[in-house]
């Protein structure tokens, strides 16, 4: 930063420059340090590059740790060299020299650190914009779809069309479910997604918040009750990834993981027609695929109803109570 | 105060403190439901665990709460609690009694046995009089008949067994009023006997396992008490090698 | 009153007729904190009984063997039996009365009822600010290790992957008391101890402007502390300090404690803020102009601002929680119009300047102790003020970024990212000052100056990790995972609490008399630092490589990063026992007297003698010049305490505010 720009004070004891020491060392070590993050760590900065929307945030880590190098570079040296230099000689009980401010200074560091943060603040709108919201979840109705095709139909979905595959995540405590409206509504505990396709995520959940991490694809959204969250992701490595609960959910919130898969087009196809033919005995029980579900005013059976059992709401709130009270 | 009445007074507070941070580690953090070890029991490759549910658990203070029990493999008492050990690389037979009625199941996607040797789980039932032949059942439709009253699931290993439940209304309200339901009293309650068999992995650990029919009543979404405390609905089977 | 009265003791709160004889009371009538604890649990168990003759018929208690009617009511009246039983009623009803006080002796020197000297007062609703100061000093450390305790068993349990030495309900339950008890607890650590005892000393008044709300603030906090611990005897509570609906509605009667004592928190955090902004205001010595204000006292003012005007909407939150655990009140459940989303806002929009509450009073604490050992002035004191202003005042405005995947709308990201941001300049002016005040000084390496440099070193990388959680892109992937969890420790553990510690060894020679060991001080320093910065800069790696917080099972792969952190943990908890020894052996045996200012500071509260006496000052001092003039040979003495009568009188005419009365 630009304290290094600081007039000397007229108390300077010796007759060493210290404002020109501290600026070279640290131009010299930011700019070594600025090339060891960008390109040394950069290439391996998490969340890695398995997805359009994870190498996005891969990117953007790298360069706000570049940015931040500095800054840390900055501050440490500066309070390295004062605990050097600027220590109390033993026996004098004097006081340093008066320095109540420096104009030049206090407004270079201002104009510096509001230029730094309002290029940040630029930049990650940008990188919010460009790879579709950032795997960010968005809510029902999506507002960065930079490139992701609209869901134009429930029902069917062909590589390459202009039709986004979509994937509803179901959390509910303690476990993860995905369904697939397109291949008949089928639901199942396997994750799995075809590669260089974009997929959109519909989460959403049956009880409390939950939260959806698929860690190397880059993706994150809450699953809230009644509440359709979207995030879109495009995978771009085949091979397995993790999911896991990020909202504290409950006793089983820290088991509640899954492995996901991304499969080549042909074989995440052949996939969908096994998975549907498996699950069709329970595909037929599932209530009609819809975006969120409520589970407490479910049409239950007549033995059920005899029994007194009204929804598998757990009984808390009557159900008898209005909607919108 | 004088100089050692100050250091009298740190000592007593110190010794104080210390033991009472003892009795909340070991009294409170540290406790846990015991452990049924079925290690020693283990034959073959083949271990067999016997289970009970139940609609009450009279014997603690929660009389209202749905429970597990599972049987001392060497006393044959049904202890209540949800952990077990068993050896890794291993074929569990479990047979579960199942005392309780039935609910419906929030996502019915657990209504289908996943899992198990074969994929099928195998039914009894008792309706107060007689006990029916086995049958090897795949799925079940908690929505429009009276079928499940829990699930056995280990979602860490893929398994899901729903626990088939008695399927009558006046069966449903002729449950056993006690727990472990072994009583004389109890010998006539309508119940259920499930048998499945699964392979415990190879890698040692705890793998957790819990219900998926909100069977916690008068909590919100049904997941709360019994569902969400060791020793009811909720477990870990601990695998070791 | 007059002025020329003076060096009469300012009168007491509420003080009767001044002709009227104050009651005695024999010792076994007075009430203390053992008549406290009596009327607690009797006030409980009255309203555990009361809550179960209404509820227990209800069939959602009856179902699910759960009464939380009969807790929480059990609860309100172990607060009221906690207040009755301590005495802080017994005034007001006196007074309502028209009958004569149980007191006999001024604010400043003594308990309630009791005699001015000993122990006797520390245990009592005492209202002299010096009392609460310590009260709260004590409390404070006993609340602090406790949750350090805690959180020593979430590392043990974090050792292994995948083998438990707790139940998951447990590993939840001492993970929500951990948080519960650091963020909520922690709120006054240095509010409560510092900010009352020194911010009159500091200001040159003789009292605080509500010594009745701030002592009622102090004895909101055990009774808290106690609430807040029996949720264990209840099966805890499942959801972390947040307490997120609609988890916290499905949760068991734990939570009850959490809401409960959370919500007194709250109360007793608004009490004491609301007394230190209007004393600031209100009760500055004469001369003691805006521009000579310490920088302590202005981050107080700050602080005092935010506690006001923030903690009221958690006690609301707090509030909807019970209402809706007790009589299903649904402000959180979605199928029934409610919204699980207006916790989260409500939550966070007090959570996000509770986290700057906890911020600015560490930055007050350095900026204080940085130009006494640099012997400089402070660099740019206004810039420092400004700072601490727009830190306060941002904090209000940033409150989504909690929020970024919850599905909130998206298009008010750009915005919230941009307002999170922008609180990093206002944040880069304290180091501004701090880097401007360092050059070219002087610098004494003292133990409460090491802390004051640590507390920038760390800020630097708490501050820093928070750039990349305010941008979008980047939350996506620390959002909720461990580098979250290891930069709210960076800026809360490695600033406020390091400001903590360094305020106790800067300070304690004025506050009790008595010098603390500083070789162990540097011991417990270097210890701590190390272990801390060992045990939280492997948890940014964590964070990042996917390890979520909260979770008792991790990836196998994280397991030699989480045992580093785990044992560099364990030594963080024994450089801790270093400062517990420390602090217990110089204060209770081996008392060593401290001369009256030995960090020779030009501050007004070391212009007076150690401990201050009952009154603070002998006289009303009159302020000559600002707090950090060091090296100036031409700069006044910083305060005359004692100006002849006449100059205080006509310095007070117009305001008048210094010793009013309390009506």
């Amino acid at each position: 930063m630009a304290t290094e720009a600081l007039t000397p004070g007229s108390g300077a004891r010796s007759g060493r420059n210290d404002a020109a020491w501290l600026l070279t060392i640290w131009i010299v070590l930011s700019i070594i340090g600025c090339l060891l993050v960008a390109l040394v760590w950069g290439p391996h900065m998490p969340p890695g590059r398995a997805s359009v929307q994870a190498a996005s945030q891969a990117t953007d880590i790298t360069v706000l740790g570049t940015i931040a190098t500095p800054v840390v570079i900055g501050v440490l040296l500066y309070f390295g060299w004062a605990l050097a230099f600027w220590r109390q000689q033993p026996g004098d009980e004097t006081d340093a020299a008066p320095l109540h401010g420096n104009v030049k200074v206090q407004t270079t560091w201002i104009a510096g650190t509001s230029a730094i943060v309002l290029a940040l603040a630029v930049y990650g709108t940008v990188e919010l914009i460009n790879p579709a919201g950032a795997g960010a979840g968005q809510g029902p109705q999506p507002v960065f779809r930079n490139g992701m095709p609209p869901a134009a139909s429930a029902t069917s979905w062909a590589p390459g069309t202009n039709n986004i595959l979509q994937v509803q995540v179901i959390g509910q405590q303690w476990a993860w479910t995905f369904r697939y409206p397109q291949f008949g509504g089928f639901e199942t505990t396997q994750l799995v997604i075809p590669v260089n396709q974009p997929v959109q995520f519909n989460v959403t959940s049956l009880d409390v918040i939950h939260s959806f991490w698929a860690y190397t694809l880059g993706v994150k959204a809450d699953a809230n009750p009644g509440v359709n969250n979207v995030a879109y992701t495009t995978a771009t490595v085949t091979g397995d990834f993790q999911v896991r609960c990020d909202e504290l959910c409950g006793i089983w919130h820290g088991s509640m993981y899954d492995t996901g898969q991304v499969m080549s087009v042909s074989g995440f196809l052949a996939w969908t027609k096994t998975t549907a033919a498996t699950m069709a005995g329970v595909t037929k029980m599932l209530p009609p695929y819809a975006l969120t579900y409520d589970p407490t005013t479910l049409n239950l059976g007549k033995v059920n109803a005899a029994l007194g059992l009204t929804g598998a709401g757990g009984g808390y709130y009557n159900p008898a109570d209005p909607e919108q009270p | 105060m004088s100089l050692p009445a100050r250091v009298a007074t740190l000592v007593v507070a110190f010794l104080a403190v210390v033991a009472g941070v003892l009795w909340v580690v070991f009294d409170i953090i540290g406790a846990q439901p015991q452990t049924e070890n079925y290690m020693p029991y283990a034959q073959g490759g083949q271990v067999n665990v016997t289970m009970m549910t139940a609609a009450q658990t009279t014997v603690t203070n929660k009389p209202d709460w749905v429970t597990y029990f599972i049987q001392n493999p060497s006393t044959k008492q049904f202890d209540h609690t949800t952990y077990f050990a068993v050896p890794a690389n291993t074929t569990v037979n479990v047979t579960i009694l199942g005392y309780d009625g039935c609910t419906p199941l929030r996502n019915p996607l657990w209504g289908k046995v996943a899992g198990t040797t074969g994929n099928v789980e195998n039914v009894q039932y008792y309706n107060g009089k007689t006990l029916s032949a086995s049958q090897a059942l795949t799925t079940f439709n908690s929505w429009a008949n009276c079928a499940v009253q829990h699930t056995f699931a280990i979602p860490g290993l893929g398994l899901n067994v729903p626990i088939a439940s008695p399927t009558t209304v006046a069966e449903n309200n002729n449950l056993c009023g006690t727990s472990p339901c072994v009583a004389p009293a109890d010998a006539g309650s309508p119940h259920t006997v499930v048998k499945f068999s699964f392979k415990t992995p190879g890698t040692p650990g705890s793998y957790r396992w819990q219900c998926f029919v909100p069977c916690g009543l008068g909590y919100v979404d049904g997941n709360g008490g019994p569902m969400s405390t060791p020793g009811y609905m909720a477990g870990e089977m601990e695998v070791q090698a | 009153m007059a002025i020329e009265a003076q060096p009469e003791s300012a009168h007491a709160p509420g003080g009767g007729e001044p002709g009227a004889t104050p009651r005695e009371r024999g010792w076994w009538m007075r009430p203390n904190v053992l008549t406290a604890l009596a009327g607690a649990v009797a006030g409980y168990y009255f309203g555990h009984w009361l809550g179960n003759f209404i509820a227990s018929q209800y069939q959602q208690v009856g179902t699910s063997d759960n009464n939380d009617f009969a807790i929480v009511i059990g609860y309100a009246f172990l607060i009221l039996g906690w207040l009755i039983g301590l005495g802080v009623f017994n005034d007001l009803v006196r007074q309502m009365l028209g009958k004569p006080l149980n007191r006999n002796v001024s604010l400043h020197e003594s308990g309630f009822n009791g005699n001015g000297n000993g122990m006797a007062k520390y245990f009592r609703f005492t209202l002299d600010h010096k009392v609460v100061g310590l009260q709260y000093l004590i409390g404070m450390l006993i609340y602090f290790f406790t949750g350090g305790l805690l959180a020593m068993g979430i590392r043990t349990e974090l050792l292994s992957p995948s083998y438990h030495v707790m139940s998951p309900t447990m590993y939840l339950q001492v993970v929500g008391e951990h948080g519960t008890m650091m963020m909520m607890m922690m709120t006054s650590v240095i509010v409560g101890p510092f900010g009352n005892y020194l911010v009159p000393i500091m200001i040159g008044s003789k009292r605080v402007a509500f010594p009745r709300l701030e002592a009622l603030s102090f004895w909101l906090t055990p009774c808290a502390y106690i609430i807040l611990l029996s949720a264990f005897l209840d099966g805890g509570f499942p959801t972390g300090w947040t307490g997120y609906a609609p988890l916290s509605i499905q949760a068991g009667e734990g939570m009850d404690a959490y809401a409960v004592a959370f919500g007194l928190m709250g109360i007793s955090v608004i009490c004491a803020g609301f007394n230190l902004v209007v004393t600031i205001i209100c009760y500055r010595a004469p001369g003691m102009r805006w521009s000579r204000l310490p920088a302590f006292v202005w981050s107080m003012l700050t602080t005092g601002f935010l506690l006001v005007l923030a903690a009221p909407v958690l006690v609301g939150g707090m509030y909807m929680i019970i209402t809706d655990r007790t009589v299903q009140t649904a402000f959180f459940v979605n199928q029934l119009g409610g919204s699980s989303y207006l916790y989260e806002d409500l939550f966070w929009f007090f959570g996000h300047p509770e986290v700057y509450i906890l911020a600015l009073p560490g930055f007050g604490i350095v900026s204080e102790m940085i130009p006494v050992f640099t012997r400089k002035p402070l660099f740019g004191y206004k810039i420092s003020v400004a700072g601490m202003f727009g830190v306060a005042i941002l904090s209000f405005f940033v409150w989504q970024h909690h929020l970024f995947d919850s599905g909130m709308d998206p298009d008010m990201r750009p915005l919230f990212m941009l307002t999170t941001e922008l609180i990093s300049i206002p944040t880069g002016f304290i180091f501004l000052v701090a880097m401007g005040t360092f050059w070219k000084a002087k610098i004494r390496l003292t133990v409460p100056m090491l802390f004051a440099i640590a507390l920038f070193i760390n800020f630097l990388f708490g501050g820093i990790s928070g750039v990349f959680l305010s941008d979008v892109p980047a939350d996506t992937t620390a959002h909720g995972s461990f580098f979250v969890m290891a930069h709210f420790h960076y800026t809360i553990m490695g600033g406020l609490l390091f400001a903590f510690f360094g305020g106790i060894y800067y300070w304690l020679p004025k506050v009790m008399g008595i010098s603390m060991n500083q070789r162990l001080g540097q011991i417990h320093f270097w210890t701590m630092f190390l272990a801390f910065n060992s045990t939280f800069m492997p948890l940014f790696a964590a964070g990042m490589l996917g390890q979520p917080r909260r979770v008792f099972e991790y990836a196998a792969n994280l397991q030699t990063l989480n045992d580093w952190v785990s044992v560099s943990a364990f030594c963080l908890g024994g450089s801790m026992c270093v400062f517990i020894f420390n602090f217990v052996m110089s204060t209770v045996v081996w008392r060593k007297k401290a001369p009256q200012n030995p960090w020779n500071s030009r501050g007004l509260e070391w212009q007076v003698p150690s401990p201050p006496p009952a009154d603070n000052f002998e006289y009303v001092p009159v302020i000559l010049s600002g707090p950090y003039e060091y090296g100036d040979p031409d700069a006044l003495p910083v305060a005359d305490l004692h100006p002849p009568a006449g100059v205080i009188g006509g310095a007070l005419a117009p305001a008048g505010a210094s010793t009013g009365s309390e009506e």
